[in-house]
């Protein structure tokens, strides 16, 4: 077997070792960073969801509090807040979505559908469980959620959700005596619903991993190249000229040709050299012999 | 703002006088604020008349308001303080209350605290006086029976202006050591005072004194006359000399001349 067949076997056998190990590295990373990027982007969205209710609750709300005798204004219900805040978002994120689902809400655009109800159940039957992750099929691909309850901890939430009697009547006015009363202290109304599609990272890691695989395939193509190129003009060709030649003089032909040239300083180079002394010793042991 | 008897331009700080008519644009807005930290607003096309303004704590602040919409807040337990308007009359209150008053009829909710008001008297019926809770609505038209709701109409509280429905700013402080002096314009004529001129008697009382040098002026007086019984307190102003001294009869033959007699014929 020659020995460029030799070395490019060697190679071929390192290049998919070293492209299987790189992709399979690689891709691992890739799909990981997709995932982190996805549960962080969901935990970006409730947090700011969180910091909006804090705002409503704490800022908002206090303001707002003598036009709520005269109107109830929504603007004052920090779920209602949360939600327009991310429904802006929606705007430019289209796939993305919050919902205060809710089992017996006042408002009812907030009330829970199955699988959030199922979500719900979960903290109403574990109410030390502080957060729920998971992965669905939506019409518009896989999505990512993470949900949190709700839960009511404060006496003050109790003041429109008690009794009808007991509710603001602006409150009343708005939304009707049907629905969100009846709520009681450290009871798990609701929960706090991101979902994020998981989709379009994902297809982001795939692309970035084909496009990695790729260049590494061009580049080691471009070595694989360049290395048989060098090995032909630095190794293969010199030593086989270098080998004809030996074989014309183990024939006893070109006895009296000059030195075969030197073309390198390297180790093809010493050969030539050690070659060429050899000649001339076997020139002289021959001359000798003559004599 | 009218006060005395001419017209003067009204700016923020300016200090209010008993007396003093203040009518508001129609898009303007305008505070009183009084110094046990009540403060009366008055919105976009109010005329009301400052009749007396409090001095010390045995004075009651009154107000004599006859359209528009007003918001009265700050209002402190046992403060003295009666607004009168043609159809409602507010004895007193606590928290805030928010008028609008139209030409025949008139809203009152009661937005925090107590409201304490007279009816106006029903043919037949006796005067009544109603105490409203905080969230109450009392809506009343001429000629008819008050009604009370538990919420405001969706009609009156389009009414208000946006400022209505948050609390009134404090101002006051602002100029406490910085008096603004009102600019004085022309003097008033008969119809920009009109409405006071024609007022109950308890308001159009003072209006006698205050615009007596006025009916000199012959459009003011022609005016005065015209709508003498509107006012008849003017009479004697108009017409002194119907209420000159009259003469006894004993002395009024004595002083005539004596009928030609026989005596003379002597």
């Amino acid at each position: 077997m020659k020995l460029v067949i030799k070395f490019n076997l060697v190679f071929l056998l390192i290049f998919l070792i070293g492209l299987g190990a790189a992709g399979f590295a690689s891709n691992e990373l890739l799909q990981r960073n997709a995932r982190d990027e996805i549960v962080l982007n969901a935990r970006l969205v409730m947090e700011s969801a969180l910091a909006t209710r804090a705002y409503t609750s704490t800022q908002v709300g206090p303001l707002l509090q003598t036009q709520m005798k005269y109107t109830f204004l929504p603007q004052s219900v920090p779920a209602y807040s949360a939600t327009e805040v991310f429904n802006g978002l929606r705007k430019a994120f289209p796939d993305y979505s919050y919902k205060e689902a809710t089992l017996n809400p006042t408002n009812p655009r907030n009330r829970a559908n199955d699988w959030e109800a199922d979500i719900v159940h979960q903290f109403r039957n574990a109410t030390d469980k502080a957060e729920v992750v998971g992965e669905r099929d939506t019409p518009g691909g896989k999505s990512f959620y993470i949900a949190r309850p709700i839960q009511i901890k404060q006496e003050s939430c109790l003041y429109c959700h008690s009794t009808v009697d007991a509710a603001p009547k602006t409150l009343v006015e708005k939304y009707g005596p049907a629905n969100g009363f009846g709520w009681k202290v450290n009871e798990v109304i609701g929960a706090q619903i991101v979902s994020v599609p998981t989709d379009v990272p994902i297809a982001r890691a795939h692309a970035a991993f084909r496009t990695f695989m790729v260049s590494l395939t061009a580049v080691f193509g471009f070595i694989f190249v360049a290395l048989n190129l060098m090995l032909w003009f630095m190794v293969i060709r010199p030593v086989t000229r270098l080998s004809s030649f030996a074989d014309q003089v183990s024939q006893g032909d070109n006895m009296d040709a000059p030195d075969f040239p030197v073309g390198s300083r390297d180790e093809i180079g010493v050969l030539t050299q050690s070659f060429n002394r050899m000649k001339k010793s076997l020139v002289q042991a021959m001359k000798m012999l003559e004599a | 703002m009218v006060r005395g008897v001419a017209r003067h331009t009204l700016a923020e700080g300016v200090r209010l006088q008993s007396g003093d008519i203040i009518e508001v644009g129609d898009k303007g807005l305008t505070q009183m604020e009084l110094p046990d930290g009540a403060a009366l607003a008055l919105g976009p096309k109010t005329r009301a008349l400052a009749a007396t303004l409090p001095r010390g704590k045995q004075t009651a602040a009154v107000f004599y308001v006859t359209q528009g919409e007003l918001k009265l807040a700050g209002v402190k337990p046992g403060a003295r303080l009666r607004i009168v308007t043609p159809l409602i009359t507010l004895q007193g209150a606590e928290g805030a209350t928010v008028m609008v008053l139209g030409n025949a009829e008139g809203a009152l909710f009661v937005e925090s605290g107590e409201a304490r008001l007279a009816a106006p008297r029903v043919r037949g019926e006796a005067a009544t006086t109603l105490r409203l809770k905080s969230g109450e609505f009392y809506t009343v038209k001429a000629r008819q029976k008050a009604v009370l709701a538990t919420r405001p109409s969706p009609a009156f509280i389009g009414a208000l202006p946006k400022a209505f429905l948050d609390p009134l700013p404090a101002r006051m402080a602002r100029y406490k050591d910085r008096p603004v002096r009102p600019q004085r314009l022309e003097l008033v004529s008969y119809a920009e005072v009109e409405t006071w001129l024609k007022a109950p008697l308890e308001f159009r009382r003072p209006m006698l004194p205050r615009f007596k040098s006025r009916a000199a002026e012959p459009a003011f007086r022609d005016a005065l006359v015209a709508n003498l019984h509107f006012h008849p307190e003017w009479d004697p102003v108009l017409f002194p000399e119907k209420y000159l001294p009259k003469e006894p009869e004993g002395d009024a033959a004595r002083d005539a001349p004596a009928p030609a007699g026989p005596a003379d014929k002597r």
